[in-house]
């Protein structure tokens, strides 16, 4: 039986919990921490990282939550960020199966911030088919630059509270190993 | 369940997410559906307001909330109580100094000269912009105080930006520098009359630009709203200032740079001006 089946109902209200404190703590907190005119994106980093520790569907649709969250809290064309962090979720969670990543924690750190990243350079590219102006700029650079640091150190914070969410018996036959340090 | 069908059905939800993804985009591009989930949207930011106030305001004091909670031995009692009292004497004096910084920033704005004619509503700046790529400001009062959609907002020093969204206890500005602002101006000075123009955002940190009819304005020109009949906003507003006026070889129209004339960093406080362009 894989993550999926393992879920429970306690599962899904602690991962709804995760989610709205998630968008509560983007909002109140990290978006009051701007710097070069951007600032970190923590809703981003979960959806890739619900991809890695979820697998690829339980994953893509905990992303899909963490979009409409996201798409609450901006005035960009609604459902853009559900788009974008699902298919990240999905595609992450396959990366995850390559053998590079499962040698340890380290590697899958560095694929949700790799994966957030490209996640948001996904997001301006949907934006910009969709019709919204000014993503593709040199704004965009720094965006990646900030989302880029502020994923490193909420990266291991991330994973853990997912772990967390789904519990010790689902954790037992997902791929993910099981903690470390990214050192 | 085989791989290959547990593979097939992953494949599945995602196709399904996507196609309600999309079905989620199509529908914020249509007038009604759009209504609604910019409702759903203003509900949401109502609703969670509270808790980014009170958030902030934990956040805020930084004291020595756990010095001196382990410490035995009444030497480091007394140095305990002592650093607290004194601790609580900064606190008091860093509110007050906070208070009083608040206190001159809304004194200032009721010595605003333009557009001093209109209502208006004085606001607290609550949040800085809630994306990476949309130069907006979040502001403490809603559509309870009269404040609506495409509201012009002013500073001390002149225009702001304008209200994108609005629910009943906070508001979205757009700022000036977004790239989607256009506001229609006019380039006045001393000697020469002035010129009209619409000037365009560039951008976060970027300055303003507009292409203006040959003769342009000249560097130093303070750039103002038109309020031409049809403008979005009334007349007067000051804007920026010319930074830079370049024309092009066989150009028709120069190229005009302006710089805003508020530092949206700064801001405490805003006016929003009641004020709504007419049919």
């Amino acid at each position: 039986m894989g993550t999926a089946g393992m879920m429970r109902s306690k599962n899904y209200s602690k991962l709804f919990v995760v989610i709205l404190v998630a968008v509560v703590f983007q909002q109140s907190v990290l978006n009051q921490i701007v710097v070069m005119n951007a600032h970190p994106d923590v809703l981003v980093l979960l959806a890739v990282c619900a991809g890695v520790v979820l697998g690829p569907a339980q994953g893509a649709i905990v992303a899909f939550c963490l979009g409409i969250g996201a798409d609450l809290l901006v005035d960009m064309p609604f459902g853009l960020s559900c788009l974008a962090f699902s298919i990240a979720a999905f595609t992450a969670s396959y990366f995850q199966k390559i053998p590079m990543h499962k040698s340890g924690v380290g590697n899958t750190g560095l694929l949700c911030v790799s994966a957030a990243l490209i996640t948001t350079l996904l997001y301006a590219i949907i934006a910009t088919l969709v019709g919204q102006h000014g993503m593709l700029t040199i704004q965009l650079l720094r965006v990646l630059v900030v989302i880029g640091i502020g994923g490193i150190v909420m990266v291991w914070p991330s994973i853990h509270i997912l772990k967390w969410a789904i519990g010790n018996d689902s954790l037992r036959h997902s791929q993910i190993p099981p903690g470390g340090s990214a050192a | 369940m085989a791989p290959a069908n547990r593979r097939a059905n992953q494949r599945i939800t995602l196709i399904m997410l996507i196609l309600v993804s999309l079905t989620l985009l199509t529908l914020d591009y249509h007038g009604e559906a759009n209504r609604a989930i910019t409702h759903i949207r203003n509900g949401f930011q109502s609703a969670i307001s509270p808790i980014q106030k009170g958030i902030a305001d934990i956040l805020h004091p930084v004291g020595n909330l756990f010095a001196g909670a382990f410490n035995y031995g009444s030497l480091e009692q007394q140095n305990v109580a002592l650093t607290k009292e004194l601790t609580g004497a900064e606190r008091q004096l860093y509110e007050q100094r906070g208070e009083e910084s608040q206190i001159r920033q809304i004194q200032a704005l009721d010595n605003i000269k333009f557009a001093s004619n209109l209502p208006s509503v004085d606001a607290p700046v609550i949040s800085q912009p809630s994306s990476n790529f949309q130069y907006t400001i979040e502001i403490g009062e809603g559509t309870s105080e009269g404040i609506g959609p495409g509201m012009p907002v002013v500073g001390l020093q002149g225009y702001v930006g304008t209200v994108l969204t609005a629910s009943s206890s906070t508001a979205v500005i757009q700022l000036e520098q977004d790239v989607k602002t256009r506001v229609g101006v006019r380039f006045e000075e001393k000697s020469s009359g002035y010129s009209l123009g619409v000037i365009e955002g560039q951008g976060a940190g970027r300055p303003l630009t507009a292409l203006v009819n040959l003769p342009g304005p000249k560097k130093g020109s303070i750039v103002y709203t038109s309020g031409l009949y049809g403008e979005l906003y009334p007349s007067g507003l000051p804007v920026g200032v010319v930074t830079n006026v370049h024309l092009a070889p066989g150009a028709l129209q120069d190229d005009v740079t302006v710089t805003p004339l508020v530092n949206v960093n700064q801001l405490q406080f805003v006016r929003v001006i009641l004020w709504e362009p007419p049919a």
